[in-house]
């Protein structure tokens, strides 16, 4: 039962930051695991949930008396205001260029599989505008429309995946040996640096709440999240094998365009695509919501609907300015921001939940 | 550039219409973010063909991109 009609569950948070995640694990998962895992690539899931079900427990630890309050509270609260500041300066900038990167990927998206003629700002635009409706419109409503998106993504996702099915080979995925231990560990990399954007959703946590029940939804996400992620790298990987995946762009659309069920459905790629969507709109929906709350307790000013717009646009052109091509993409993504979201999502809130249990604010 | 320099020059009259009774601080904050997004626009489109982001921050760090 919802306190407030301003506020969203726990369990609808969650499934926030999993839709969040959703679109880049399609993008990311199978080409890294198949570069650093090889055949066990696979397995990488399992290695990833040890350190995100730490992260549900120092969330949960982080909020067990602050449960009116907001990852910014916490922070200025643990830290003070002065080196509170510069740390939500810090995830202000950091969830600016996480922004532009998840706009520049949708777009390129469309751009390498089936309008690549078409212009970059048709794509931009068309998402952001709905994108600028829905986060002024507020948290409640993102939150009920990506309910129902969520169910209609999970089926649809489930369905390609059982469709695809006759493609994978065993071959492809097994044998796993104790010579894979370390691999598989390194892999798990790319899927944890994802994971991390986890505590990112509760820079709006005053919006949420029952945050007590944090490590129940926390963990029940974490198995939707590994079972999705071992379907991801199960098709992908299992269809092709690791040393074609990790050469193709968009391995996930790859392989769906070679369903072929009953030789009468085929070419569904585009259904993938559309579900893809879905999961991005969900996306850059919540970076925005972020980046209004995290300007919100910077400057402490209290209305949402009007530092939705500076961001739209700030979006608009970071889009563009990111990277040069989808190969910079890449590598900024790799290089860049798969660790450095480690650090701040992993890392910061680690030391201050140490912090705040050392000076006793926690 | 244009047609951007427009768009944001709507929304901020639009916006600042409806933060007018807000208070002056939401108006300033506002203002400051769109004054930052500007020379962002105008950084951008007064040479589309500079080095990206990802490129610099590759230089920085000493990476090949």
């Amino acid at each position: 039962m919802l306190a407030s009609r301003d506020k969203i569950s726990i369990r609808q948070a969650i499934i926030l930051f999993i839709m969040t995640v959703t679109s880049s694990s399609l993008r990311l998962f199978p080409a890294y695991a198949a570069k650093t895992g090889e055949r066990a690539g696979w397995l990488s899931p399992l290695f990833a949930m040890i350190p995100f079900i730490c992260l549900v427990y120092i969330i949960q630890a982080l909020f067990k008396n602050n449960k009116e309050a907001n990852l910014s509270d916490v922070i200025y609260k643990v830290l003070g205001k002065v080196f509170g500041k510069a740390i939500l300066i810090l995830y202000l900038i950091w969830m600016l260029i996480l922004l532009g990167t998840f706009m520049r990927y949708f777009v390129e998206r469309f751009l390498s599989s089936v309008l690549p003629n078409a212009p970059i700002h048709f794509f931009t635009v068309s998402l952001l505008a709905v994108v600028f409706f829905a986060v002024r419109g507020g948290i409640v409503y993102i939150a009920r429309t990506t309910e129902i998106l969520f169910l209609i993504f999970s089926i649809v996702f489930t369905l390609l995946f059982l469709l695809n099915l006759s493609n994978v080979e065993i071959i492809n995925l097994f044998p796993v040996t104790h010579y894979d231990l370390w691999p598989v560990v390194k892999s798990s990399f790319a899927i944890i640096g994802l994971w991390c954007i986890f505590p990112f959703i509760f820079f709006f946590g005053d919006r949420i709440n029952d945050k007590e029940h944090i490590k129940r939804f926390g963990l029940q996400g974490t198995v939707y999240l590994v079972i999705t992620a071992f379907m991801v790298l199960i098709q992908t990987i299992g269809s092709y094998g690791y040393s074609v995946i990790e050469r193709v762009s968009l391995s996930y659309i790859f392989v769906i365009k070679s369903i072929s069920f009953l030789d009468t459905i085929e070419r569904i790629e585009s259904v993938a695509l559309a579900n893809w969507v879905i999961a991005d709109f969900v996306t850059i929906s919540v970076v925005m919501y972020i980046l209004v709350n995290i300007t919100k307790s910077l400057f402490s000013v209290s209305d949402e609907k009007s530092l939705v717009s500076p961001f739209t646009i700030f979006a608009f052109i970071l889009s563009q300015f990111i990277a040069g091509n989808r190969f910079e993409l890449e590598n900024f993504s790799s290089y860049v921001l798969v660790p450095a979201t480690i650090v701040m999502g992993f890392a910061f809130p680690l030391i201050i939940l140490i912090l705040g249990k050392i000076r006793k604010k926690i | 550039m244009g047609y951007l320099m427009l768009v944001i020059v709507i929304l901020s009259i639009n916006d600042i219409l409806y933060l007018r009774s807000r208070g002056k601080k939401e108006i300033c904050v506002y203002l400051l973010l769109m004054v930052l997004v500007g020379a962002l626009v105008f950084f951008y489109y007064s040479d589309t063909e500079r080095d990206s982001f990802a490129k610099i921050i590759f230089s920085l760090i000493g990476k090949e991109g």
